[in-house]
C-alpha cells in the first residue's frame, strides 16, 4: 500500500466521523476552560472600569499589559498571558518550541497538572479512536467511544509509561547532553553563528528523535488494536521493526500530514490578523475561527491514526499475500 | 611676469599668515589639563601591552598638591580579592568572573619620573608609589596608585611624568582584553584622577561603576603586528612599517578624556561619510567582524541616525571622525563608549525590528554626547550618563525607526517578530523601573546600590524616564532649549546634578527643586489614581424651604412639572487620590455623555480632590494624566475610570490566552 492510498483512505474514514472530532474540540474547550475562567476573571479585575478597556479593544495597550504581568507575577498559570504567546501565530512557535527543547518541564505546577489530566484524557480517547476507526462501522458513538477506550486504556497506559521512558532519554540526557556540547563548542568558536548553525542541527535531530518515538508508539497502538496484543513491549518491539522495516513509507507518511498541519496553521495565521476583534461579533468570529483551526489540528491528530492504520493494515495485507503466494 | 609673481607672493603670505592666526586663534574645545603622549607595543602573544606615558598635568585647583593619584584599572582582574571582584560576587553573585590564571590582568608600573627643563636631571619618584583604597579600604585592591611629589605642585601650574608600564590583558573581562587573536585595550594605561571640588576624586574600579577623567590631549603610537587591522581614539596620523612585522601607527586627539583601542587580523574595514545641512562632516569608520557583513549598512545607518539626532538636538559632534567597532564573539567588549570610538554588538540573523544593532550603535555613539562631551562622573552620577543618554536613544530610535515590536527567538535561533502590536522604546524602562521604583534613590553612588539590577534601573531606566517626564512636564520647546543649553554650557567639564538643576531652573524660571528632590534624590513611588467617579440627577427639594419670607413645605412633586419641560441636571463627582509619596502636579480630564470635555489641573498635593459638575449631561469618565505625561506614574491603569466599563476586552484577551492553551493541551497529546 502506498502513502497516499493509505492517507486518502485514512481522510475519507476521519471525515466521516466529524461528531468525534467536535467531541474531542469540545474536551479540549473544556478543559481549557478550567484555567480560563480565572484569567477572565483576573483580566477582568485588572481592566475594571477604567478606560483601558476602550484600548484594550482596539489593540494591545503595552503599559496595561506589563502592569498586569506585574500584578499576577505570583501565579504560576497568569504570567504565562505573553503577547508572544497570545498574538497570530505564537501559539504554535512558543508551544513547538516548549515540545522540542523540553521547556514545558519548567511550566508552572498548574499548568503542567492540567496537561497531565489532559494527556491522560487522551490516553483514554486514543483507544476509542483507534477502535472505532477499525471497528467494521467506523461510525463514532460516544458508547462505543468510551467502550473502546476503556478496553484499551490499561494498555496505552503502559504504553504511554514505555514511551515515557524514551521521551526521558531524550530529555534528560539527550537534551542537556547535546546543549553541554553546544555550549561547549559554541564557547570557543569564533562567532555565535557556530552555536546558531550547532543548535539547528539539534532542533532538527530532536524533531526526527520525538517524531520517531511517537511514530513507533501510534504504530504500538495500532498493532495493540489489530492484532488485540496484550505485551506491551512486545508491540513495541514489533512496532520499531514495522517502522524500520517499512522506514520510507512510515515516515513518509508521518511527515506528508505533518506537513498538512503546517498549512493550516499557515492558514490560520494569514487570516487571524485580518479579524480585527474591536466589536464582539468581530472577537466571536476571531474565537471561531480558532475553534475552526483546532478542529483543524483535532483533525490531523485523527488523520495520523486514520491513516497510519490504514497503512499498517494495507502492508499487512501485502505481506500475507506475498506469504500465501510463496 | 614679475610683478605677477610678488601679486602672488603676497596673496599667498597674507592667506597663510590669516590662516595661521586663525587656527592660533581657535580655542581649545576643552581645559586640556590631562595631556598624554604614549609609546607603546602590543605583544599579541603575551598578551601584554608595554611602553611608557609622558603626563602633562595641569593642577587646576586653588591650592598646592602633593600627592598625584592614579587609575590602574587592570588590576582589578589581579586576584578574586579585589574590590572589583568582591562587588561582582555581592551584585551578581550568579556572575563571577572566571579566574584562570591565564585570564587574569594586572599593570605594572615600572618607573615614574618628574621630567624637569631641558638639562635637567628627571626625579624618580617611583618609591613613593602607594596604593590607597579610598572607597573601602581593601588592602588586596591595588586599582588606585598615589605618589608623593618632593616638591607640592603650585595652583595653576603644569607638572610633566614620565611613567613606564606594563600591562597584561585579561580574558575579555568587563569591557577590556583579548580574545584570541582579538584584542580590545580599555582602561589600559596609568591614567591620572581628577582633582576637583577639593579633593582628588579617584575611585577604586568597582563592577557597577564607570569612569571619569580630566579632558587633554593624547598622542600616543602604536606598534602592532602588520598584520592587525587597527582601531583607536582619534585620527590616525601616520602609519609606519617597522620592516620587522610590526607597524607604527600614531593617533591623536584633542580634547577626549580617555583613549582606547582595538586590533585583530580580522576586521572589515568600512569607511562612510556624515554630511548634514549644517552639522559638520564626520568619517564614520566600522571595524567589523567578518562574519556580521550583513550589518554592515544597519551599523553605518544608525551611527548616522545618532550623529544627527544628537547633532540637532544638543549640539555638534565636533570631531572629525568616529569608529565604530563591531567586537568579536564572547570578548567581552561589546555596548560600550569611549572618546572617538564605541562598540556596538550584533547577533546573527536578527531583524532589524528588534533593533540590533541599531539601539546598541546609537547608544554608545549617543554617549558621545553625555560621557564624552558631558564629562560626568560615572562613579558618583551614573543617572546623568546613562539615564540622559537612555532617554536621548529612545528619541532617536523612535525618531528614525518607529516603534519596537513584541518578538521572541524561536529556538533560540529565528526571530519571529509580532508586528501587530507595537510600543514605545522607552516603555520597556517603565516595566524595569516598576519593581525597584522604592528600592534606591537615583543619586547614590554606584557600587551602593542594593544590587546591580538596582544599579542598572536606577541609572537607565529610571533615569530615561525621568528625562521623559520632565520633557513631558516642561513641553516638547522648553525641555529642548533646557538640554541645550545644559549641553552648551557643560561640554567639556564635569557637571554635577545640581548644575543641570540649576540650568533646568533657569530655562524654565521655575523652582523645580521640587521634582529633582523628590525623583532624583528620593525612592517615593508616583501614582495617581481616579477613586471614585459618579453622576446622577440633581436631587428634588423636599422639606421646609424659606421662600418669599415664609416657610413653606415642599414634596418635590411640585417640581416635576417643571422637569418635564427642564432639561436635567446632573451632579457628578471626580475622586482623584494620590497613592504614592511623590507629589506630582496632575492634569484631570473629565468627560460627560454630550462630549463636552473639562481639564483641572490640580498640585497634587494632599492625599485626594474631588471635583463636583452640574451639566444637563452625565459623566461618562475621568481620566488623570490624559496625556500620559507622567512616565514615572507606576500604575497606568488606574488612572481612569468610566462609567460604561468594556466587557469586550477582557473576553477578547480570555479567548486568545485559551486559544494558547488549547493549543498547548493538544500540542501536548503527542504523548498519549
Amino acid at each position: 500500500m502506498g502513502i497516499f492510498k493509505a492517507l486518502s483512505t485514512g481522510i475519507k474514514r476521519v471525515n466521516k466521523n466529524k461528531r468525534m472530532w467536535f467531541f474531542l474540540l469540545v474536551v479540549n474547550i473544556l478543559v481549557a476552560l478550567v484555567l480560563t475562567f480565572p484569567l477572565y476573571s483576573a483580566l477582568k479585575t485588572s481592566i475594571g472600569d477604567s478606560l483601558m478597556g476602550e484600548r484594550l479593544t482596539k489593540g494591545l495597550d503595552y503599559r496595561w499589559y506589563d502592569e498586569f504581568l506585574y500584578k499576577f507575577q505570583d501565579s504560576d498559570f497568569i504570567n504565562y498571558f505573553r503577547a508572544t504567546r497570545v498574538v497570530g501565530s505564537g501559539a504554535f512557535f512558543s508551544n513547538v518550541d516548549s515540545l522540542v527543547t523540553g521547556r514545558f518541564f519548567q511550566f508552572g505546577p498548574t499548568i503542567l497538572v492540567l496537561m497531565a489530566v489532559y494527556v491522560l484524557l487522551n490516553i483514554l480517547f486514543a483507544g476509542g479512536i483507534l477502535g472505532i476507526f477499525h471497528s467494521p462501522e467506523e461510525k463514532f458513538t460516544i458508547k462505543g467511544f468510551f467502550s473502546f477506550g476503556g478496553t484499551y486504556f490499561n494498555r496505552f497506559f503502559r504504553l504511554f509509561i514505555i514511551s515515557g521512558i524514551l521521551y526521558g532519554v531524550l530529555y534528560f540526557l539527550f537534551v542537556p547532553y547535546i546543549s553541554g556540547i553546544i555550549n561547549r563548542i559554541g564557547g570557543t568558536a569564533d562567532s555565535e553563528r557556530v552555536a546558531m548553525v550547532l543548535g539547528l542541527i539539534f532542533a532538527v535531530v530532536m524533531f526526527f528523535l520525538l517524531f520517531l518515538v511517537n511514530m513507533i508508539f501510534d504504530y504500538a497502538k495500532i498493532r495493540t488494536v489489530v492484532g488485540n496484543g496484550k505485551s506491551m513491549l512486545k508491540e513495541t518491539g514489533k512496532a520499531i521493526g514495522f517502522v524500520f522495516k517499512n522506514f520510507g513509507r512510515t515516515m513518509g507518511l508521518y511527515y506528508f500530514i505533518g506537513v498538512l498541519g503546517i498549512i493550516f496553521m499557515v492558514i490560520y495565521s494569514v487570516v487571524e490578523p485580518q479579524i480585527s476583534q474591536v466589536t464582539p461579533l468581530l472577537v466571536l468570529l476571531a474565537f471561531v475561527w480558532q475553534q475552526v483551526y483546532m478542529l483543524a489540528r483535532i483533525w490531523v491528530r485523527l488523520t495520523f491514526f486514520s491513516s497510519q492504520l490504514n497503512l499498517f493494515m494495507g502492508l499487512q495485507k501485502e505481506k500475507k499475500v506475498s506469504e500465501t503466494a510463496a | 611676469m614679475g610683478r605677477k609673481v610678488i601679486v602672488g607672493f603676497i596673496t599667498f603670505l597674507l592667506v597663510s599668515v590669516g590662516a595661521f592666526s586663525c587656527l592660533l586663534a581657535q580655542e581649545p574645545l576643552s581645559k586640556r589639563i590631562a595631556n598624554y603622549t604614549m609609546d607603546v607595543r602590543l605583544d599579541p602573544e603575551k598578551k601584554v601591552v608595554s611602553g611608557s606615558e609622558v603626563l602633562t598635568w595641569l593642577n587646576d585647583s586653588e591650592v598646592e598638591l602633593s600627592e598625584l593619584y592614579f587609575h590602574l584599572y587592570l588590576n582589578a582582574f589581579k586576584n578574586n580579592m579585589t574590590t572589583f571582584i568582591a562587588d561582582a560576587r555581592r551584585v551578581y553573585p550568579g556572575r563571577i568572573p572566571r579566574l584562570k590564571k591565564e585570564e587574569l590582568s594586572y599593570i605594572d608600573v615600572e618607573s615614574i619620573k618628574i621630567i624637569g627643563e631641558e638639562g635637567v636631571e628627571p626625579i624618580d619618584i617611583t618609591p613613593t608609589i602607594e596604593y590607597v583604597q579610598p572607597d573601602d579600604g581593601n588592602p588586596y585592591d591595588q586599582t588606585v596608585m598615589k605618589v608623593t611629589l618632593p616638591q607640592p605642585l603650585p595652583p595653576q601650574q603644569t607638572i610633566k611624568l614620565d611613567i613606564s608600564f606594563t600591562a597584561k590583558l585579561p580574558l575579555g573581562m568587563a569591557r577590556t582584553g583579548f580574545r584570541d587573536d582579538y584584542f580590545f585595550v580599555a582602561q589600559w594605561f596609568p591614567k591620572i584622577g581628577v582633582f576637583y571640588e577639593g579633593a582628588w576624586n579617584c575611585h577604586q574600579y568597582h563592577y557597577t561603576s564607570e569612569f571619569f577623567a580630566d579632558y587633554g590631549v593624547y598622542d600616543v603610537n602604536l606598534t602592532v603586528p602588520s598584520n592587525f587591522i587597527l582601531g583607536a581614539t582619534g585620527v590616525c596620523r601616520s602609519k609606519k612599517d617597522n620592516g620587522d612585522g610590526t607597524t607604527i601607527y600614531n593617533h591623536y586627539q584633542e580634547d577626549v578624556h580617555d583613549f582606547t583601542w582595538t586590533a585583530s587580523p580580522h576586521y572589515l574595514v568600512y569607511e562612510d561619510t556624515f554630511t548634514h545641512e549644517y552639522l559638520p562632516e564626520v568619517k564614520v569608520i566600522l571595524l567589523l567582524q567578518p562574519y556580521h557583513k550583513m550589518f554592515k549598512d544597519r551599523y553605518i545607518e544608525a551611527t548616522k541616525h545618532a550623529l544627527r539626532y544628537y547633532g540637532e538636538w544638543y549640539g555638534a559632534y565636533p570631531y572629525p571622525q568616529i569608529t565604530c567597532v563591531d567586537p568579536a564573539y564572547r570578548s567581552g567588549s561589546g555596548g560600550m563608549e569611549y572618546p572617538t570610538l564605541f562598540t556596538g554588538g550584533a547577533y546573527w540573523l536578527t531583524p532589524i525590528e528588534l533593533r540590533s544593532p541599531e539601539g546598541v550603535t546609537i547608544h554608545e555613539c549617543g554617549h558621545s554626547w553625555w560621557y564624552g562631551m558631558i564629562g560626568s562622573n560615572e562613579f558618583e552620577d551614573a543617572w546623568m550618563d546613562e539615564g540622559f543618554n537612555s532617554y536621548s536613544d529612545d528619541r532617536v530610535l523612535e525618531k528614525a525607526y518607529g516603534p519596537n515590536y513584541f518578538s521572541r527567538r524561536f529556538l533560540q535561533i529565528f526571530s519571529i517578530v509580532f508586528k501587530r502590536f507595537s510600543y514605545k522604546p522607552t516603555w520597556g524602562s517603565i516595566s524595569a523601573y516598576r519593581p525597584y521604583a522604592k528600592l534606591d534613590d537615583m543619586s547614590r553612588l554606584t557600587w551602593e546600590f542594593m544590587d546591580g539590577t538596582s544599579y542598572h534601573i536606577n541609572s537607565y531606566s529610571k533615569g530615561a524616564i525621568t528625562m521623559w517626564t520632565l520633557e513631558n512636564y516642561l513641553g516638547p520647546e522648553l525641555s529642548a532649549k533646557v538640554f541645550k543649553t545644559y549641553f552648551q554650557r557643560w561640554k567639556f567639564r564635569h557637571p554635577r546634578p545640581q548644575d543641570f538643576i540649576d540650568v533646568v531652573e533657569e530655562v524654565t524660571g521655575q523652582d523645580m527643586s521640587w521634582f529633582f528632590d523628590q525623583i532624583v534624590f528620593g525612592s517615593n513611588e508616583l501614582d495617581y489614581a481616579i477613586e471614585r467617579i459618579s453622576s446622577s440627577p440633581v436631587a428634588k427639594r423636599q422639606g421646609y424651604f424659606d421662600e418669599e419670607g415664609e416657610r413653606a413645605f415642599i414634596t418635590g412633586e411640585e417640581e416635576g412639572e417643571k422637569e418635564e419641560k427642564e432639561e436635567v441636571i446632573y451632579e457628578s463627582h471626580v475622586i482623584v487620590r494620590r497613592q504614592g509619596e511623590v507629589v506630582f502636579p496632575v492634569e484631570v480630564l473629565v468627560t460627560f455623555e454630550n462630549g463636552e470635555q473639562e481639564k483641572k489641573v490640580w498640585d497634587g498635593e494632599y492625599r485626594w480632590v474631588r471635583y463636583t459638575f452640574n451639566k444637563p449631561t452625565r459623566l461618562q469618565s475621568a481620566e488623570v494624566d490624559p496625556d500620559h505625561k507622567i512616565f514615572l506614574d507606576i500604575n497606568y491603569t488606574n488612572n481612569s475610570k468610566t462609567m460604561n466599563p468594556r466587557k469586550l476586552p477582557a473576553y477578547k484577551w480570555a479567548f486568545r490566552w485559551m486559544f494558547w492553551l488549547q493549543h498547548f493541551l493538544e500540542t501536548f497529546t503527542f504523548f498519549s
